[in-house]
């Protein structure tokens, strides 16, 4: 009976370290997609023809969040070794692409409030905190930090998806991934509290009312700016003028 | 000539990261001065360089489709360009931020048009992946991926080699014979430090996060009063 190899497992993790690689407006992560699986489907179709098409099957648009995406490439992983072995009858190549589909934008969402909008701020704050207190830590902070939590959160997505199969897409939506999100915020707003009296109170920084000025100034000038990036762009041009003048004048 | 070369490669490797492989943050300006700094062997210059373009664009995230500022590649050059430029030249810190600062903003943004540009032509890589397959080459895919990460190199080392001379040529203008204002590194980067951190918590959902951040205000002001 054909199944994945770990070794294919493996290679397929690796392979996801590239997935945006062949990112295009047509189709997005499909080539990195169909790459992570091909040694899966090796192992699976030995027939030439029967590789091509199930290679050709997942060449279909996917877009997921980068990090996350390894949760989808197990479970289509397990899925397709259950189409090839037959040990499951529920599974079918429409189903594959349908939860294909549904894993993709839930990474995707998911991914992005989580990693984007939780760990990278978080992670940029502990490296400023660090930076503030001697500025070659910072760097080595950022990228401990970050890249400890975001490959765990790669071998063990691939793992959990592989082990969950098509169950993969309801457990994901469920209750888990929203309390991640939720916490890993918390964290980051934490340590966001945490690293404005560090600047202020920092040696180098200007005397304390001076300092908490400019903090606050810096920080109330960027939320008039809201989201708009060219708005935001002008923000920091105006606080950079605003400074070198005061400095300038004094 | 290697210093130059140090330069385009930092870009490259920190254009690859951000849309192509790994992305590990080495992109981030804080990753890529203090490296760039060390590799040109003024590490404390660069970390400090990097630290100030850090706070510049927390919340420009390279996610998904959408356009971002590419912000690797413009630090590698700016950055670069600045410490190849301005150490020779007697500048004072807070000029060098100052120059970086105004230079980053719309260079960045031009890099991120680059990002744009690449991903319409690799648009060109999803017929020739099919082919491929069809014609029971499915290992050709992964060179497809090796043209991606290629590109991204490229691209970003091509980038970051004009931004440091652009930058270079500029600076000089700048410094004399009117020098910019010394804004006083430190200054800047309070006031920066501040816009940073609105930007990090602009990112988060305050509705439900908002007491954490309150609660690490107080639990910071009691630590520094405390020390």
């Amino acid at each position: 009976m054909n199944e994945v190899r770990p070794s294919s497992r493996f290679a397929a993790f690796l392979s996801g370290l590239a997935l945006q690689a062949g990112y295009n407006y047509e189709g997005f992560q499909h080539i990195g997609f169909a790459a992570c699986l091909l040694p899966a489907l090796r192992d699976l179709y030995p027939d030439p023809a029967d590789q091509a098409e199930a290679v050709a099957r997942h060449l279909e648009f996917f877009n997921a969040n980068p990090y996350l995406a390894p949760f989808a490439v197990g479970a289509l992983m397990r899925m397709e070794q259950q189409l090839a072995t037959g040990t499951d009858g529920t599974v079918t190549v429409q189903g594959t692409s349908r939860i294909k589909r549904a894993l993709g934008s839930m990474l995707g969402g998911m991914g992005d409030r989580f990693l984007w909008a939780g760990l990278l701020p978080l992670s940029i704050a502990a490296a400023m905190m660090a930076f503030f207190i001697e500025p070659l830590w910072g760097a080595l902070t950022l990228l401990l930090l970050f890249n400890l939590a975001q490959l765990i959160m790669r071998a063990e997505g691939q793992r959990v998806g592989f082990r969950l199969g098509a169950r993969a897409a309801p457990v994901l939506a469920g209750e888990v991934g929203v309390k991640a999100v939720r916490w890993v915020q918390r964290f980051a707003a934490l340590l966001i509290g945490l690293l404005l009296p560090v600047v202020v109170a920092h040696p180098q920084t200007p005397a304390f009312p001076l300092s908490a000025g400019l903090v606050a100034a810096g920080a109330g000038l960027m939320m008039l700016a809201g989201t708009r990036r060219l708005y935001r762009v002008f923000s920091l041009l105006l606080l950079t003028a605003l400074v070198s003048l005061y400095a300038l004048l004094t | 000539v290697s210093a130059w070369l140090i330069i385009a490669v930092a870009g490259g490797i920190a254009a690859a990261d951000t849309t192509a492989l790994f992305q590990g943050m080495l992109f981030q300006p804080l990753v890529v001065g203090t490296l760039l700094g060390a590799a040109l062997g003024l590490p404390l210059e660069g970390a400090l360089l990097g630290g100030l373009l850090q706070l510049l664009w927390i919340s420009d995230l390279p996610i998904g489709g959408a356009s971002f500022p590419d912000i690797g590649p413009a630090s590698a050059g700016v950055i670069g360009g600045v410490l190849l430029v301005g150490v020779p030249e007697p500048v004072s810190l807070g000029q060098a931020g100052l120059a970086a600062v105004i230079c980053a903003l719309p260079l960045a943004w031009l890099a991120g048009r680059t990002v744009i540009w690449q991903r319409r032509y690799q648009r060109g890589m999803a017929p020739r992946a099919l082919a491929a397959v069809r014609a029971h080459r499915p290992g050709y895919l992964r060179w497809l991926l090796v043209e991606g990460i290629t590109l991204s190199f490229v691209r970003g080392a091509l980038f970051a080699f004009t931004a440091a001379l652009l930058t270079g040529r500029l600076l000089p203008l700048l410094w004399s014979p009117t020098r910019l204002p010394d804004p006083n590194y430190w200054l800047l980067l309070t006031v920066l430090a501040g816009a940073g951190a609105a930007q990090a918590a602009g990112l988060l959902d305050l509705r439900t996060a908002w007491p954490w951040l309150v609660a690490g205000l107080l639990l910071g002001i009691l630590g520094v009063w405390w020390l």
